[in-house]
């Protein structure tokens, strides 16, 4: 069972398909009667290799977190497809279904919500292991070492929810998605409700687990010094559409889109007052409703540089680089 | 050397002075200290920075600054704002003085704003409840300030109500609902902390703008190191309910004299640190009721001595430049690393050891 995993960990060769693949995803939200459904995602393609995170950045209203739950099947795409090592996870004959959906798991924002308060900490991270038939001790003793190894010890284990910190609560919900020893998991605003010194541990926790397991995952945030922090790659999300892809180090360091120009320049930087050279450009105006999205680009309406060309034609999402899209009419000319 | 310059050559005046401030609430369990002997001043047209985490204690410092604590709550020591001690006050000098003196805004702009009345009547109420206007001149006041903070199209803005804004726009209703009454001190608690970043950016610029223009002084409360470096030329940093660290904001970054800030900086992921180990700082904030003795951030902290178990004050650190005082025994002889190094932002190198491998 455990051994699997870390057989195959890191050691797929480049030419593989990839962990997960999304290809063209649509999710449209339906209003209520005459009003314009929510295009929530309109058409995202990403892929994710083994051992690797890929970070989806975004504000209010990009999709990242529609996303996040299309791939786990909690949300029916319009369309487009979901692939699981090839597979579409959510078709297939019935235990196959099972196995793929046990080996995607997810950890959410609010780690207090996502545990049942009745359980013990033990129980709650035993509880995934109900499924593969495994004998109660045997349960109860791989529950001890997840825990064990996410930092929280005997002291913990017999403890109910309310009796632990939110940085001790998020640890238990991460042990627990290890449980079914899955391939991925979708980190969705995972670290964001925590304090920044809890914030710390968990994302440290975070790179240990990926570095010993080949986990992937796919981590979803607003923030982007977190983001950029754990990713390999990064897509950029606005309003349901990726902006521009790519290696974290060249998207931070040399932004191709406007929008992703904006955001890292709109990041509160702790530097003192004489190493403040520019002046921050802001962004004007607020962020589109996505019931609504402008015509065209759809940063258009907030982006310095628009032209014409920009409200009629949606760009395409273009290759810049081997490995590195940008959705931009004029990327080369910024 | 220009930094020194520049502090000496503007008379400051103080406008918020906190002596000694100490906060206890009652409790099921009897009473606990959630503030102990917090002092810190805000000058006149200036911008301090309170920066701590969940249970240090800063939210509760801007309440008790605007006279709204909890009923179950015990104050002592001083809070003189103008020279006149706010504790002494009656509820009514506390009410005339919300809105003119000091005004507050908040996380949540939904929780300040009153859902069934618009935009323009809470605004003009503020003004009405304050000064002898007529209400067309409050109308035109309220329009000119939603205007001030940019609110496009404010004539029509003023009969929306608050569900009709977007989060960023009712920040700024807020934010223009605590200006119109010209307060000098606007307590700015998590002002940006629920709205997107590119949001955040305006509304950092539109309180750097309107403190400036107005001569406001702000006070921002904040767990972001970042936003209060955005802001705040002055920072003072909280712990377990104590000021363990107060300097200018440059001199903070460059060399924080507090383990617990220098910590807290380098616990935070910034765009350069690539999956390298973040510094984090072990255990968590102490529960009021479960203080340890002497130094607060003690059972945390690497540079701990046995004599860390003994009371400590705020203090003075040694070495030229502006005022830096800090809660440590050992703030003299610890070298700490700040967010600069060699005059550039510090990067990976410059970290501090690692220690006790996280988890």
């Amino acid at each position: 069972m455990t051994t699997v995993s870390t057989a195959k960990a890191g050691t797929a060769p480049k030419q593989s398909p990839p962990l997960l693949e999304v290809d063209d995803l649509v999710v449209h939200f339906e209003g209520r009667r005459r009003q314009q459904p929510v295009r929530a995602v309109d058409g995202v393609s990403l892929t994710i290799d083994r051992a690797e995170t890929l970070g989806l950045i975004g504000e209010s209203g990009s999709g990242k977190s529609t996303i996040g739950r299309a791939v786990l099947g909690l949300l029916r795409p319009k369309a487009g497809a979901v692939r699981f090592e090839g597979e579409d996870p959510w078709t297939g004959p019935g235990r196959r279904r099972r196995e793929l959906r046990r080996r995607m798991q997810v950890v959410f924002q609010d780690p207090h919500e996502a545990l049942d308060p009745r359980m013990t900490v033990e129980q709650s991270v035993a509880e995934p292991l109900l499924m593969t038939g495994v004998r109660r001790p045997e349960r109860l003793g791989r529950a001890a070492e997840l825990l064990e190894r996410v930092g929280l010890g005997d002291a913990h284990r017999h403890r109910r929810p309310h009796e632990l910190s939110g940085g001790q609560k998020q640890r238990v919900n991460i042990a627990r998605a290890l449980a079914s020893d899955p391939d991925l998991i979708v980190c969705d605003e995972s670290v964001s409700a925590l304090d920044v010194s809890i914030q710390a541990e968990i994302l440290n926790l975070l790179v240990d687990l990926q570095d010993e397991r080949g986990l992937s995952y796919l981590f979803i945030s607003h923030d982007i010094s977190v983001v950029a922090h754990l990713s390999h790659r990064v897509s950029v999300l606005y309003l349901g559409m990726v902006m521009e892809s790519g290696p974290v180090g060249a998207v931070v360091d040399r932004p191709a889109h406007p929008y992703t120009r904006a955001l890292l320049a709109a990041q509160p930087r702790a530097l003192p007052s004489y190493l403040r050279t520019e002046r921050r450009e802001v962004l004007r105006g607020d962020i589109p409703s996505p019931a609504a999205p402008p015509s065209g680009c759809r940063f258009r309406t907030r982006c310095p540089f628009a032209r014409d060309r920009c409200a009629q034609e949606i760009p395409a999402v273009r290759e810049l680089e081997p490995g590195r899209t940008v959705a931009c009419h004029f990327a080369e000319q910024l | 050397m220009s930094e020194l310059a520049s502090e000496s050559s503007t008379p400051s005046e103080t406008l918020l002075d906190v002596r000694n401030l100490s906060l206890y609430l009652d409790t099921p369990d009897g009473e606990v200290q959630i503030l102990d002997d917090v002092s810190f001043t805000v000058e006149r047209s200036t911008t301090v920075g309170m920066i701590g985490e969940s249970g240090s204690g800063k939210s509760m410092t801007a309440l008790a600054v605007l006279g709204l604590l909890p009923p179950r709550a015990r104050v002592t020591g001083e809070i003189r704002f103008r020279g006149t001690d706010l504790l002494a006050m009656s509820r009514a000098e506390l009410a005339r003085l919300r809105g003119t003196g000091i005004s507050m805004i908040f996380q949540e702009p939904m929780t300040a704003l009153d859902p069934v009345f618009t935009i323009g009547q809470q605004i003009s109420q503020v003004l009405r409840s304050h000064r002898r206007v007529s209400r067309r001149e409050a109308r035109e006041k309220t329009i000119e300030m939603l205007d001030a903070v940019g609110i496009p199209d404010p004539a029509r803005r003023c009969g929306e109500y608050p569900h009709q804004l977007s989060g960023g726009m009712r920040q700024r209703a807020m934010i223009a609902m605590a200006l119109i009454g010209e307060p000098e001190l606007l307590i700015a608690d998590e002002p940006t902390t629920a709205v997107d970043i590119t949001i955040q950016a305006q509304l950092l610029d539109l309180l750097e703008t309107l403190g400036r223009e107005r001569g406001t002084s702000i006070m921002l409360i904040s767990h972001d190191i970042g936003v209060v470096a955005e802001l705040c030329r002055r920072v003072v940093v909280l712990y377990a309910g104590q000021v363990v660290e107060a300097t200018t904001t440059d001199a903070l970054l460059e060399r924080p004299g507090h383990p617990y800030t220098s910590g807290l900086m380098w616990a935070v992921p910034r765009l350069g640190t690539r999956r390298q180990r973040l510094h984090a700082i072990r255990g968590r904030v102490p529960q009021p009721d479960q203080l340890p003795t002497g130094c607060r951030f003690r059972p945390r902290c690497d540079f701990a001595v046995p004599g860390c178990a003994q009371p400590i004050a705020l203090a003075a650190v040694g070495g030229e430049g502006p005022e830096h005082d800090v809660r440590c025994r050992r703030a003299d002889e610890l070298d700490l690393p700040g967010l600069v190094h060699d005059g550039a932002e510090a990067d990976a190198e410059n970290a501090p050891a690692v220690q006790g491998s996280g988890p």
